[in-house]
């Protein structure tokens, strides 16, 4: 698709403005740099977060004027702001009343992020949702919400998850089956064959033994000897989940198994993992999502947490003529492998804007609760305890559940999805190994719990 | 976006397409892809050899009754509204009511006069052929503009691929110091064996390297003085490439770089440190420009793909190094950055520029013009009489090395391919490039569109 063309034939003429909920996280950062090389086509107007003056901090430290920046505590204030200026807020709930065109919602808060979209899009805004944890859970209600207002409910471009929807839209339009679909790490497992040493991010190792599994042999040993020589690092993180989640409810395509396969492999063996079981590969299904762990050599590039589609290869000639150009085409020549090896969060966000706001478009063609994060207890939970996330091994989960991702249908109906019971309270006791169902946890006063029984 | 949306938009119009001139290689994988998508109907084949078509046809599975083979207007009048048409007469694609024609016979004077005549006509125009477009492009798109119809490259072939990412890129506000491609066809080297090896369409070499140990892995412009000595066989300059650069520059109105004519042998992890300005390490004495590099890999690693990137300014610090900490390719003095498409799945892909433009009307680019000319140059002393053929894989013509130069004032070099088919009416002397009055352009359909376009 070519952007500059595809603006050039829209009739909005006014140069859109954004506001950001939740600006003081790594994505927030570079889209607040990115937008002001934009100057033709959007502007920033509102930034929100729970401390203005963190918020000043910020833009300041991003170049924005401090002549420019308006704090703002009610709508008189936003009222009196020129229409240069940039309205800031600590209080969400005068996003909806403003000025804005199209809302980003950042805050990664699953009650809060629905909330604040919800209440945009009854503001006439589009609304770009970043925060998919409240997406996979509130997705499908916001979607119908914005369709029902003629407005625009997108999930935001830059990570995986609407990289992903894209990338597959753009696959299926020109008549490809998808196999498998996913996503790589966040970061990659690095082993000079030369040294044995293995790096992952800031950690260091010298394992020889796994230059011996190195190139693929018979793909299960070959995956499992990988596994277990670097199982002191993470292969798993529940985001990943979440992220599919996201991918299931836009496209249809299933969880590959509840916990994924997570395999530890080289881009180029792609086109041999992730295919049916009878061609050789993990597969038990197709049309699934999937999430590997990205193994490649020191001065090879990284996948970039970046997102691939498998294809079966409809014509032999066809893709022989692919593979000899260099595309990933699998050993026995029936699956090919099509990537991109990126997401440049908040540098390619503002795509997501200039399609709502321009073009009406998102990148969302439907969205059911397609899939849905499950929760199995692993230890005996006592009545009143809180299930809070905590921090471990790099990620926010709650201690003691077990997380999966499932096909929603083959569920109980009153399951409760990982991102409504967070810091919520248990209204009874819980056996370990027992999937958690919505009347187990108080969800008074959730907006989540609305939206989820809106839909059915 | 959704690309399934967009379309979905556009109710049940259809594209009903005239493919001219292909059954082999592009035109195939072509072909194979219509049979899977929905909103194109092909109506018409044209081939020199039809029976030839008829049995390729087949082979693609397009039912066979639908076939027929037709010799006049006549003979369409008689076929049924849903029948193939194929023939050998490319007239008679103007009474089979299309809504466009794909261009790919490489013959730059059916070419242009086609593409003429179906603008002209209300048909949207498809350019396959690279070489008609290097110096018909301007025009053909001027024509296309006055008569309301779409003239544009197709998506598959790496020149729309690269227009494509640079708009994207540039929409974003990133500034580009660089853009380009791989070069088909990469160069492999076995750390273990010490292999090296290179295919490419009729050839596969292979023998023991030691000495690529001492420039694998990068360090400074002497590693890659080092490469290009060592495999100075196997990046001889190649025309195709140049052409490719060629409509890129005149689309996008870039310059070729003035280090295009020694495309560096380099790794993707490499393309930020090595394709930026000579100031900051790199190999570019201009920036804003187009470049084509060989791709270095180890034989187990992921190919480029043939595909397309652009280098960019970082245009802020924190940004990038996130972004670098999650894989992205940034250069080591985190001043650049390299966003990359590996891939250019040929006609599998070509649709999607097809559906663009029928139903929506994008794809075309009204200020085309010849920014760039490719020049030919005579690597031999040339006889007044000498007739210039292009052939071969990489669209070589005996006797002429081809070279990118930047258009200027009063230029009056002869298009590399435009002499494609011409006959020498002086002698022109190794070392010289052929100049307009130096070739027979009488009665040219090419030369008339091309100073045509000159003249924008």
């Amino acid at each position: 698709m070519n952007y500059e063309e595809l603006l050039a034939k829209s009739q909005t003429k006014r140069r859109g403005r954004v506001g950001i909920i939740g600006a003081n996280g790594g994505f927030g950062y570079s889209f607040l740099a990115q937008i002001p090389l934009m100057k033709k086509l959007l502007s920033v107007r509102l930034v929100c977060d729970l401390s203005i003056e963190k918020s000043i901090e910020l833009l300041l430290d991003l170049g924005y004027s401090r002549d420019s920046l308006y704090p703002c505590h009610c709508q008189s204030d936003m009222d009196r702001v020129p229409e240069d200026g940039i309205i800031l807020l600590d209080d969400s709930s005068l996003v909806g009343t403003s000025d804005i065109d199209v809302m980003v919602e950042a805050t990664g808060q699953p009650e809060l992020s629905a909330i604040n979209a919800e209440q945009s899009l009854l503001g006439g805004k589009h609304v770009c949702m970043v925060s998919k944890e409240s997406d996979c859970v509130s997705g499908p209600y916001l979607y119908h919400l914005a369709k029902e207002k003629g407005l625009v409910y997108a999930i935001c471009i830059g990570d995986q998850p609407a990289n992903l929807i894209n990338w597959i839209s753009y696959i299926e339009a020109l008549g490809m089956e998808i196999i498998c679909a996913g996503k790589s790490s966040e970061y990659d497992f690095v082993y000079d064959l030369d040294s044995g040493d293995f790096a992952y991010r800031d950690k260091r190792a010298n394992i020889p033994e796994l230059r011996k599994y190195w190139k693929m042999g018979d793909l299960e040993k070959t995956l499992s000897e990988r596994s277990r020589l670097l199982a002191d690092y993470p292969q798993f993180a529940v985001p990943d989940y979440c992220e599919m989640n996201v991918v299931c409810n836009a496209t249809g395509l299933l969880p590959s198994t509840p916990h994924f396969h997570y395999p530890m492999i080289n881009v180029k063996e792609l086109a041999d993992v992730y295919i049916p079981k009878a061609a050789g590969g993990l597969l038990e299904h197709t049309g699934v999502v999937d999430s590997f762990n990205c193994f490649r050599r020191p001065d090879e590039v990284s996948f970039a947490g970046g997102v691939f589609a498998i294809v079966k290869c409809h014509n032999e000639k066809v893709w022989d003529i692919l593979d000899e150009k260099g595309h990933v085409v699998g050993r026995n020549k029936e699956y090919g492998a099509l990537f991109l090896p990126y997401h440049y969060m908040g540098v390619e966000a503002p795509a997501s804007i200039l399609e709502a706001y321009y073009c009406g478009l998102s990148s969302y063609h439907r969205c059911d609760n397609v899939a849905t994060m499950a929760c199995r207890t692993k230890r005996d939970f006592k009545k009143g305890e809180v299930l809070t996330m905590t921090s471990a091994a790099m990620h926010r989960i709650i201690e003691g559940m077990d997380v999966t991702l499932e096909a929603t249908a083959s569920l109980p109906e009153n399951v409760a999805p990982y991102y409504l019971i967070t810091d919520k309270k248990l209204l009874c006791d819980v056996k370990a190994g027992t999937l958690i169902t919505q009347d187990m946890v108080d969800l008074s006063g959730s907006a989540l719990k609305r939206m989820i029984d809106s839909m059915k | 976006m959704d690309y399934s949306f967009i379309f979905d938009k556009c109710g049940d119009r259809k594209s009903r397409l005239g493919v001219i001139g292909a059954t082999k290689g592009f035109g195939y994988t072509l072909l194979a892809q219509l049979t899977h998508i929905d909103r194109i109907d092909l109506r018409f084949a044209s081939s020199r050899h039809p029976e030839e078509c008829v049995e390729v046809l087949k082979e693609l599975g397009y039912p066979e009754e639908k076939l027929v083979i037709c010799e006049s207007e006549s003979d369409v009048r008689a076929a049924k509204e849903d029948a193939v048409i194929i023939s050998a007469n490319n007239d008679i694609a103007f009474s089979c009511g299309l809504t466009s024609i794909i261009e790919c016979t490489g013959n730059t004077r059916i070419g242009c006069s086609i593409a003429k005549r179906a603008l002209t006509s209300g048909l949207n125009v498809y350019m396959v052929s690279k070489e008609t477009d290097s110096f018909a492009g301007p025009m053909l798109s001027r024509i296309a503009h006055e008569n309301g119809t779409v003239y544009a490259l197709v998506n598959g072939d790496q020149p729309r691929n690269l227009v494509d990412l640079i708009s994207w890129a540039r929409t974003l506000g990133l500034e580009i110091v660089c853009a380009g491609k791989s070069s088909e066809y990469d160069l492999l080297w076995d750390g273990d064996t010490k292999l090296f090896s290179y295919t490419d369409e009729h050839t596969h070499t292979e023998f023991v390297m030691p000495e690529m140990e001492q420039c694998w892995h990068y360090s400074d412009i002497e590693t890659l003085k080092k490469r290009g000595e060592l495999l100075k066989d196997y990046v001889a300059p190649i025309s195709a490439n140049f052409c490719e650069m060629n409509l890129v520059s005149n689309v996008m109105g870039m310059l070729p770089a003035k280090s295009l004519i020694e495309c560096p042998i380099l790794k993707p992890s490499e393309l930020a440190d090595v394709l930026v300005p000579v100031e900051d390490g790199g190999i570019l004495t201009n920036t804003g420009v187009l470049q084509v590099f060989f791709d270095l890999r180890a034989s187990d690693e992921a190919s480029f793909g043939g595909g397309e990137f652009v280098v960019v300014k970082c245009a802020n610090r924190k940004v990038w190094e996130l972004l670098r900490a999650k894989g992205h390719v940034v250069s080591r003095s985190g001043k650049y950055a390299c966003i990359y498409a590996p891939y250019h799945i040929m006609g599998v892909e070509s649709p999607m520029s097809i559906l663009l433009g029928d139903l929506l009307g994008i794809g075309g680019h009204a200020d085309t013009r010849q920014v760039s000319v490719l020049s030919g140059v005579a690597n031999c002393d040339l006889k007044a009489g000498t007739e210039f053929y292009v052939h071969g894989h990489h669209h070589d013509i005996n006797g002429l090395d081809a070279r990118l130069l930047a258009r200027e004032p009063g230029m009056v070099i002869a298009p590399f391919y435009l002499l494609n088919g011409k006959k020498l009416v002086k002698d022109v002397k190794k070392g010289s490039p052929v100049m307009l009055d130096d070739v027979d352009l009488s009665n040219s359909i090419e030369y008339e569109l091309y100073t045509q376009g000159l003249s924008l």
